[in-house]
Formats: structure tokens, C-alpha cells, sequence
């Protein structure tokens, strides 16, 4: 079968010093893969490559064993790393979900269709009661429940996810965790990336250990030993 | 004096139109200029532009079109030499602005004929308003609302949360560019009335105060709308009776209503807490 997306050879880094070399990852269609290393292991950087948002300095990505182009890409549901949101901007909750389908209409306002779909969503996240709240006023773990329904309200191919439970506490966690697995069993393929060895690496079904470069990936029973931990951070 | 009196003067009506429809766009500009935390920047493309109008008039440019030109130039460089060079974009700004005031200093300087629109460029003059800046600024209006009712989602995206922005299929470099076209442009058909001194607080006072209003951000601009338009429109009616500076008395008025909202919602929260 062909790979959904294989990445060859990557390389990139700022200010002309690298910060993943190398890289080769070969991803199939409905696998669920966490990202683990430390801070500037270049987890997020690969994730935004993936994404689109920085050109590698060298190697290729291909979708389906054809080169990613315009004309040939996943749907990609995307959720940046929370800390970098301005939580006083005058927001609501049913606004930032509502982005991920602005295309759909061209007013300057989100017309009713959008917003009935954005409850459907915010009701599975049972988020719906705080559709008219302002972002500021939910929990850490609450919002980043908003920046997932975002990323799912299209059903994407591809949801990439930047620290999804940096803010959570266990219970927003283990939620967090439900809604992915749950979204990955109807083949939604997911990249994320976390700190959090106990709390989500283990829980995953694959892992992929970075430190610039793929250190070890697999089921993390295997591949969490003492070596590679040591390794990934030093 | 009758309190009609002003309204029989066509000059005056002209003044109180532009006034409104500038007071409307600033009161829209200054919500996305304060939400994406460039309040300078309205002060910085108005001295920039200064520069451009006094060419225009030297070289009998039209001053709609040497301003324009000037002001997407100087915010084109702006972002240039910084991406280029690792250095703030503050830094930038501030040299480049301030070389464009110089510049139309210099010239005004050289060429004392220029006394009257000097005066009127700096702090606004409702004697100033031609004919053809009623126009061009009727047609900056349109266009402006134009864009501001088409791209809205997609520059609040933009300045909401880039990154994502991008992945979702807006092209925020575009979209920032043709941002700061319009704000050159609603700079250039703000100065006759505000002058250029006194703009930035024109855009960002009415701003502000809508923003200690409401957290929800369509009412923001209504609010922002509201102030922008009655403060020009008083202050127009102020200075035509006090004889003084109309981007002067806009502009006090703006800051007058920011005091007693900020006042007010000290008040509240105080009250609120015991």
C-alpha cells in the first residue's frame, strides 16, 4: 500500500543552523504518531513543514508517492501551540470554531448554516453552553477543545496539532485524548507533537522520538527505554 | 448665531461630509490597527506622507495619486529593509517616517508659497476641502468599505492567528498588503480634515474606547463607528464657531469621550468590587 505522506531527506533551521536533518518518515493513511523530544528538538518545525507553512532548505515531501503540490494535498486541520493566542482578542468561542469554515460564505459575518455547524461540533466537544462566551473565560483544557474543534469541524485527512494538551489538566487531557482516538478509528490521520512522556507519549500508538534528528519511532512500549530517553534529552 | 447658521455654507456641508465618512472608516480602520498592536502606525504614514504631498504639489502631481504612491512605497520599504535586515520594524518605521516628513519640510521650507496647505495639512482645515477631495474622498470611502466588508473574516484570521490563517487558505501576505494600502489611503483622505499631527489619535482613540465597551467585537465597531462619526461630526460644528482647528477639536473630543469611558469603567469596577 502507499504511504499517505513520506517525507525524504528534510532538512531546515534558521539563521543558517539546522534544526532537523535528515529526516525520513514515512506515514500511512489513519496512523495517529506523537512527536516527542525537548524544547528546539524541531517537533514543531517538522509539523509546520508538513503543514506547508516553511519550505524545507532540501528534501521532499510526497503525498501519496506523488510530490505535495496544490493539486495534490491533503485537508489539513491545523492546531498552533495555544500560548502563542492573544486571549483578550474580542473573540467567542463559536467565532474561533467558525474560522475553520470561513471560506464557506463571503460575507463579513458568519451566516447562520455556518454557525448551526459549529454548535453540531461544540455539542460533541460539550462545549455548546459556551458558544457566546468570550475565549478568556474558559478553562486551559477548554480551550484548547476550541482550537480542536476548529481543526475537526471540516473532517479533515490530516489534523496536525501543536502541543494539544500543553494547558489541559488530566481530566481535559484524557477528553482530549477520546476525541482523537475517536476521529483517528474513522482513518482522520494525526500528528502531534508533546512534551508529556507519562500523560500522552504513552497512550499513543506510535511515537516518534526527534532530537534534529528521527532518534527511534515505533510502538512507545519499545521504544520509550532508558537509551533513547537519554538521548532524546540528554 | 443660529445653530443652523453653518449648514448654509456649501464649504461647511462639505466639511461635515467628509468629516462623517472619515470619521466611519477611521472608526473601522482603528479596530484592526489596535487588535493587530500597530497604533503607530497611523502617526507614521501620515508624517510619511507629508512628504509625498509636498512632491506632488512641487512636481503638479495630483496629490491623491503622489500621496498614494508614497504611502504604499514607504510601507512597502518599511517591511522590506526589515525583513531584510534583522532589524525592528519599529526602527524602521520611525527613520522612514520621519524622513518623509523631513522631506516635505525641507521642500516646504524652500518654497514659502506653500504657507496656507501647510498649515491645513498639519492640523485640518474645513476651508480647505475642494470639490475634488469631496470626491476622491467619497471614492476612498467606497473602496475602503468595500474591503473591509470582504475581507473581514480573513484579516481578523490573519490577525487572530496567523499561522493557522495561512493553512486555511488565506494569503495573508496579500491580505496585509492591501491593508496597508488602505491604510495609506484612508490616511491621505483623513489629512484635510484631521491634519497630519494629529491622525493617529483620530484612528486609535475611537478605537480604544470601543474596545473598554464591549468584548464582542461587532459591537466594537459599531461603538467605534458611533464615536468616529459624532466627534467629527461635533467637532466640524466646534470649530466652525470657535474658528479653530478642526483636527484639533476632533481630536480633543475623541480623547474627551476616552476619558469619561475610562473614567466610567474605573468607576464601575471599583463600585463592582465593594
Amino acid at each position: 500500500m502507499s504511504n499517505f505522506l513520506s517525507l525524504k531527506n528534510i532538512t531546515y533551521g534558521y539563521s543558517h543552523t539546522p534544526v532537523i536533518t535528515d529526516v525520513n518518515l514515512e506515514v500511512k493513511k489513519g496512523e495517529m504518531i506523537g512527536l516527542l523530544g525537548r524544547n528546539g528538538s524541531g517537533k514543531t518545525t517538522l509539523l509546520k513543514i508538513i503543514a506547508g507553512l516553511i519550505k524545507p532548505w532540501s528534501g521532499s515531501i510526497e503525498f501519496y508517492d506523488k510530490p505535495l503540490s496544490n493539486n495534490n494535498k491533503p485537508t489539513i486541520g491545523y492546531m498552533p501551540q495555544v500560548e502563542k493566542i492573544d486571549w483578550d482578542f474580542p473573540i467567542t468561542v463559536e467565532e474561533v470554531v467558525a474560522f475553520g469554515i470561513w471560506k464557506d460564505s463571503i460575507f463579513p459575518w458568519f451566516k447562520k448554516d455556518i454557525i448551526g455547524k459549529v454548535h453540531l461540533i461544540l455539542r460533541e466537544f460539550n462545549l455548546y453552553n459556551y458558544s457566546k462566551s468570550h475565549i478568556n473565560e474558559l478553562s486551559g483544557g477548554e480551550q484548547q477543545k476550541v482550537f480542536l474543534a476548529r481543526a475537526l469541524i471540516t473532517h479533515p485527512d490530516l489534523l496536525l496539532l501543536d502541543e494539544p494538551t500543553s494547558r489541559a489538566d488530566y481530566n481535559s487531557r484524557e477528553e482530549i485524548l477520546e476525541i482523537l482516538k475517536s476521529f483517528n478509528k474513522e482513518m482522520t490521520t494525526i500528528i502531534l507533537t508533546t512534551h508529556d512522556i507519562k500523560g500522552v507519549a504513552e497512550k499513543l500508538p506510535k511515537i516518534i522520538c526527534l532530537n534534529k534528528q528521527i532518534i527511534a519511532e515505533g510502538d512507545p512500549k519499545h521504544i520509550l527505554t532508558l537509551n533513547n530517553l537519554i538521548e532524546l534529552y540528554g | 448665531m443660529e445653530l443652523i447658521q453653518p449648514f448654509q455654507y456649501e464649504f461647511f456641508l462639505h466639511g461635515v461630509i467628509v468629516a462623517i465618512l472619515v470619521g466611519a472608516i477611521n472608526g473601522i480602520l482603528g479596530i484592526y490597527i489596535i487588535l493587530r498592536g500597530m497604533s503607530y502606525i497611523g502617526h507614521a504614514l501620515s508624517h510619511s506622507i507629508f512628504g509625498g504631498v509636498m512632491v506632488s504639489y512641487l512636481i503638479n502631481l495630483n496629490l491623491y495619486i503622489g500621496a498614494t504612491i508614497w504611502g504604499i512605497a514607504s510601507s512597502i520599504i518599511m517591511n522590506e529593509i526589515s525583513k531584510r535586515n534583522n532589524i525592528k520594524l519599529d526602527a524602521i518605521i520611525n527613520i522612514i517616517s520621519s524622513a518623509g516628513f523631513a522631506i516635505g519640510v525641507f521642500l516646504l521650507s524652500i518654497r514659502k508659497s506653500f504657507i496656507i496647505n501647510f498649515e491645513a495639512l498639519l492640523f485640518g482645515n474645513i476651508l480647505g476641502i475642494r470639490d475634488v477631495d469631496l470626491f476622491m474622498i467619497i471614492i476612498i470611502s467606497i473602496i475602503s468599505f468595500i474591503f473591509f466588508f470582504f475581507f473581514n473574516k480573513a484579516m481578523l484570521f490573519t490577525i487572530f492567528d496567523k499561522e493557522s490563517a495561512k493553512i486555511y487558505g488565506i494569503r495573508t501576505d496579500i491580505v496585509e498588503f492591501i491593508f496597508s494600502i488602505i491604510i495609506a489611503i484612508v490616511v491621505i483622505a483623513s489629512i484635510y480634515v484631521i491634519g497630519v499631527t494629529l491622525l493617529a489619535a483620530a484612528i486609535t482613540a475611537p478605537a480604544v474606547s470601543a474596545r473598554l465597551l464591549t468584548k464582542s467585537l461587532s459591537k466594537m465597531i459599531f461603538f467605534s463607528i458611533i464615536i468616529g462619526v459624532s466627534t467629527s461630526f461635533v467637532g466640524m460644528y466646534v470649530s466652525f464657531i470657535f474658528n479653530s482647528s478642526s483636527g484639533a477639536t476632533i481630536v480633543l473630543l475623541d480623547v474627551l469621550i476616552f476619558a469619561l469611558i475610562l473614567l466610567s469603567s474605573f468607576l464601575y469596577k471599583t463600585y463592582n468590587k465593594y
